[in-house]
């Protein structure tokens, strides 16, 4: 066992920041969920809403990424 | 490259992207012989073959070589008519090349064994740099002062359009960055978990047949994305380049 | 006479080859579904590395002028603007295709503009 305690609070802050994507799964799946739900309710709206889907998805998905950013900063920068 | 050591699972799934010298353990200058450049020259040597010994024979009832060489050939000629317009087809030849480039780095880099320049940042953003460059010195050859009308949104109301020139000359310098990061990211994450799958099947003795069999699963997917991300990087310059050519919005 | 029916040979003959240019696009079917999962990634790419160009260019600013907390946040808050920026752009992009595309099979086939007429017409191209 080697290191000091320094290291050992940024590693936990990485596991930590982890679950940040998570969350980001949870609001992918609710986008894509609710979506698919409208588009069977009415299918011929559907086609036209992709571009907010994938909106939806970038947001929930980009806010992910920037915990599992934090996370790597956290391991190797600090 | 996963090994298996005497204490249990170890994985490794990132030393498949470390770049080594070819000859000897020297130190590592631009004009080393590495690995990285012994897979470029490959997929040169592999764009001749098909692009220019396939179309040798120019027969009217096309082979198999020559029918491959004419599909991408025309895939990529109606990508450029239908993005960048009919005047962008002068410049043809620079995405042509791209594409085939990034295609068979991407393609060659999924045979075992073997090293995938397209996973290195180092790489790609040469490559962005270069369009980016090059698309940004062709807009200001062509129109002058008037390529600064791109980052000038006329349709805003007057108050707010120095706000939104700030924020499009940002965008205008994220773009090569994000289309750099986007390629790399995509190779190096596939590779990545088709070797953490691979270190999964080194330890399971018999149970090996599961990890083999989402092995197959995600190199067929690795397949689809090898060719999706080089159509997505031409696809891209083709946007850049019809920006540079008709800056107005 | 026969200037007619070589005159409807022709027009046959330009309706032929338009309907062959349709059919015949090499490569895969971009207009998948499955193959538009890309765009939602390049959304997302595009956001995080305006951020990421917005923090290092603050930072970098701050370092040289030694004020260190300001130039970063507007840096980063621009940074945001111009990734929202891109990957509206790229939602215009996306919903301006559908548009053209959804207009371009009315033509075809007028009265089926739903979208499962769509769908089966991209599972026919789809298969080639």
């Amino acid at each position: 066992m080697e290191g000091d305690i320094t290291q050992m609070g940024a590693l936990i802050g990485a596991g930590l920041a982890c679950t940040g994507m998570g969350g980001a799964a949870i609001g992918v799946g609710h986008v894509a969920g609710n979506y698919l739900a409208g588009a069977l309710r009415n299918p011929s709206a559907a086609a036209s809403q992709t571009a907010m889907l994938f909106i939806g998805i970038a947001f929930a998905e980009a806010f992910g990424i920037f915990s599992f950013l934090v996370a790597l900063l956290l391991m190797f920068a600090l | 490259m996963a090994t298996e050591a005497g204490d249990g699972l170890v994985i490794r799934p990132m030393d498949q992207f470390i770049v080594k010298p070819l000859f000897g353990d020297g130190p590592l200058m631009w004009y080393t012989p590495s690995n990285t450049s012994l897979w470029m020259a490959f997929s040169l040597i592999a764009v001749v073959l098909l692009l220019v010994l396939g179309t040798a024979r120019r027969a009217h009832v096309p082979g198999r070589m020559q029918m491959i060489a004419e599909l991408s050939y025309s895939f990529v000629f109606n990508m450029v008519r239908d993005v960048a317009g009919r005047d962008a087809l002068k410049y043809f030849p620079l995405i042509m090349s791209i594409f085939v480039f990034v295609l068979f780095c991407n393609v060659l880099g999924l045979v075992p064994m073997s090293f995938t320049p397209t996973s290195h940042i180092a790489v790609t953003a040469t490559l962005a740099l270069a369009v980016f460059l090059s698309v940004t010195v062709l807009g200001f050859v062509l129109h002058g002062f008037g390529f600064l009308r791109l980052f000038w949104i006329s349709s805003a109301p007057l108050p707010l359009r120095p706000v939104l020139a700030v924020i499009e000359v940002m965008s205008y310098f994220v773009r090569p960055v994000s289309h750099s990061i986007r390629l790399a990211g995509n190779m190096m994450a596939g590779h990545a978990m088709i070797k953490v799958f691979a270190a999964f099947a080194g330890v399971l003795g018999f149970g090996a047949f599961l990890p083999i069999v989402t092995i197959s699963a995600v190199f067929a997917l690795e397949l689809l994305i090898a060719f999706i991300q080089a159509y997505v990087f031409t696809i891209l310059t083709c946007v850049y380049l019809r920006d540079a050519l008709h800056p107005a919005h | 006479m026969k200037n007619t029916t070589q005159s409807r040979r022709l027009s046959n003959l330009g309706d032929r080859i338009k309907s062959l240019q349709t059919n015949e696009q090499p490569g895969f079917d971009r207009d998948h579904p499955a193959n538009q999962a890309h765009v939602a990634w390049r959304m997302v790419i595009d956001l995080v590395a305006g951020i990421g160009v917005g923090v290092a260019v603050g930072f970098g600013l701050d370092h040289l002028f030694g004020t260190l907390p300001v130039l970063m946040v507007i840096f980063t808050l621009t940074g945001l603007a111009a990734g929202v920026n891109l990957m509206l752009r790229t939602a215009k992009e996306v919903s301006s295709a559908e548009r053209e595309k959804s207009s371009e099979s009315d033509g075809a086939n007028p009265g089926q503009s739903t979208g499962q007429a769509d769908r089966g017409t991209r599972g026919d191209a789809c298969g080639n």
